[in-house]
């Protein structure tokens, strides 16, 4: 472990698991910054969970490792500043929301007034407080996500670790999450979260780690990593050799079906394209410009990992 | 603050309390004590020892606490198989245990509580009994004569044991696959406990000296009637270890009443269960580390 990855409150170096001959994380390296929302971005089967599920102490990594606030994971005291949401958030039958909470309170050392207190402060600050008494087994989706969230901050850990926390969540019930996270962040927490919502976590996040198939491809800010300005996307039914060989230069160029991207930072190349195609005779839908997103992102990393 | 294993025995003992199950157990109770009182009533005659005797006060009382202890152990394990055993393992398969085992909690502690909780209910279940037994005996035969707390604690030790067991089972193999070992097991350690396989293969002579435990095991192995030593050795061992055997119980009853016990590895066997506690817990915390929990 690099001593400035050590600094870091969620530190990961070379981490790989395998399960038979799936290899599900294959030498993962990241960190995760205080004041920061961190997202781990990619599809199903990435290795995102799996990558959680060892830092909470679920799951053991064949090799490698990492360190929570400078512990190691293998330790379970590591687990004490970390605060974690499963996928899937199943609440056990016949516990109230409260006596769910006030246990798990107590079994982080907590007295039973100070879990009462602590309980009471997060069930109004979560606007739970009409869910106080009821089953927890029964709140919705959405109640289920902010009672995890609850669950999460009841030792107010520097650590958050949320997998996928609003993938089944309609759009008000995400919107709410999302600021909860973001007052979360505010306050100072290193909140790593996963998710395989490219373009809905692009604005949550500072920084992204994206993961394919058990391998990272890309980590750092969102600023930096989308290494263009503008991408001119050219809609049209084919694209012939002779506009192949006439914006070969303006690399890079991404050809998907109907339609050709072209990535730059002059934001009057739509306009020069537009000429291009006219000029060659090429018969297009539409060229539009607009600012590149995390997808993009994560596509173009493929189509350069597929080419190298 | 509180140990977290005090905080899960008693979160475990609080929802086992709450089941409706526990109407059916409170049926099975008063069914038992029935048949205890009636046993308490019983004249006419019996074979103790291969002799035709009189039922007398001690016939009936040995009586009464034999069946009432046998449906204890027998009700207390069938408690474990359907109730106490499936809920860990339904706790685990249903990824509800990973709430806690996400806390700075080892998993021994996971287990110890659980274990401590569900052995609660089960030891509440078993005072229940030994509470009405003993008005029972008070009201027909005077009291309970020898050491009935003992006797209870040794029922209370194989609970544990089944229970630990019962984790291990169901951690290793899915609540059903270990509920059905389980039964299993039990069932053999019944068939090894027929009275007459046993007597067959450890009868100790009624001459047998009384010693230690190891004292009285040697003695059946060399001087008891039948087959070979080794195949009387291969059974004793099965005898002490097979979870259905009423060895255990045995003794129980045969604290609990003051009497002498016919079988020597009777002896043996309640350090053997005792041993098994702490393997079986190992065993079990290495199953919740396979399944990645």
């Amino acid at each position: 472990m690099t001593r400035l990855a050590a600094a870091a409150p969620v530190a990961v170096e070379g981490l790989t698991k395998r399960y038979g001959t799936v290899t599900a994380l294959d030498g993962v390296s990241l960190s995760v910054t205080a004041g920061e929302i961190t997202g781990l971005l990619g599809p199903n089967g990435a290795g995102k969970t799996t990558l959680l599920r060892i830092l909470v102490g679920l799951a053991r990594p064949d090799s490698g490792g990492a360190t929570i606030l400078g512990r190691p994971i293998a330790d379970p005291s590591a687990r004490a500043p970390v605060g974690f949401i499963p996928e899937v958030v199943a609440f056990p039958a016949g516990a109230t929301l409260a006596e769910f909470l006030i246990f798990h309170a107590r079994l982080l050392g907590m007295t039973r007034p100070a879990a009462l207190s602590r309980v009471d402060a997060l069930v109004a600050r979560f606007g739970l407080g009409e869910e106080h008494d009821r089953a927890i087994a029964s709140l919705s989706k959405g109640l289920r996500r902010r009672a995890g969230l609850a669950h999460a901050l009841l030792g107010d850990p520097p650590v958050l670790l949320l997998d996928e926390p609003t993938a089944d969540l309609d759009p008000v019930a995400r919107r709410d999450l999302e600021s909860l996270l973001v007052e979360e962040k505010r306050r100072g927490r290193a909140i790593l979260l996963s998710s395989h919502l490219l373009l809905e976590m692009e604005p949550l996040t500072d920084r992204v780690a994206m993961l394919n198939r058990g391998a990272l491809l890309a980590e750092g800010s969102v600023g930096s990593l989308l290494p263009t300005s503008h991408l001119v996307e050219v809609s049209l039914p084919d694209v012939p050799p002779a506009l192949r060989e006439a914006t070969a230069h303006l690399l890079p160029v991404f050809h998907e079906g109907g339609r050709m991207t072209v990535a730059t930072n002059d934001p009057n190349l739509g306009g020069e394209i537009t000429r291009l195609l006219d000029g060659l005779g090429v018969r297009y839908d539409a060229v539009t410009t607009r600012r590149p997103n995390l997808r993009d992102l994560f596509f173009s990393l493929l189509e350069g990992k597929g080419s190298g | 603050m509180r140990s977290p294993i005090l905080l899960l025995a008693g979160d475990t003992f609080r929802s086992l309390v709450s089941r409706r199950a526990n109407v059916a157990m409170a049926v099975l109770l008063f069914g038992l004590l029935t048949v205890a009182s009636c046993s308490l009533q019983l004249s006419g005659e019996t074979v103790v020892n291969g002799q035709v005797v009189p039922i007398g006060p001690e016939e009936r009382v040995g009586l009464a606490v034999g069946t009432t202890f046998g449906g204890l152990h027998f009700f207390g394990a069938l408690l474990a198989l359907f109730l106490l055993v499936p809920s860990l393992s339904g706790e685990v398969e249903s990824g509800l245990a990973g709430w806690i085992l996400v806390k700075p909690i080892r998993r021994e502690t996971f287990l110890l509580g659980r274990l401590l909780g569900a052995l609660l209910f089960l030891a509440a279940f078993l005072a229940l009994g030994l509470v009405g037994l003993e008005v029972l005996l008070a009201r027909y035969a005077g009291g309970m004569r020898a050491a009935p707390l003992l006797g209870w604690g040794i029922l209370a030790l194989l609970s544990a044991a089944y229970l630990a067991w019962g984790f291990l089972f169901a951690l290793h193999l899915g609540s059903g696959l270990g509920g059905l070992t389980l039964l299993l097991l039990a069932l053999a350690g019944a068939v090894v406990d027929f009275d007459v396989i046993t007597r067959y293969f450890l009868s100790a002579p009624a001459d047998a000296p009384a010693g230690g435990l190891l004292d009285a095991l040697v003695f059946a192995l060399r001087h008891g009637e039948g087959p070979p030593t080794a195949a009387r050795a291969v059974y004793g061992v099965l005898y002490a270890v097979l979870p259905g055997t009423g060895n255990v119980h045995d003794l129980a009853v045969a604290v609990a009443t003051g009497r002498a016990l016919s079988i020597a590895t009777d002896h043996v066997s309640l350090p053997v269960v005792v041993a098994g506690i702490p393997i079986a817990i190992v065993a079990a915390r290495r199953a919740l580390t396979r399944r990645e929990m």
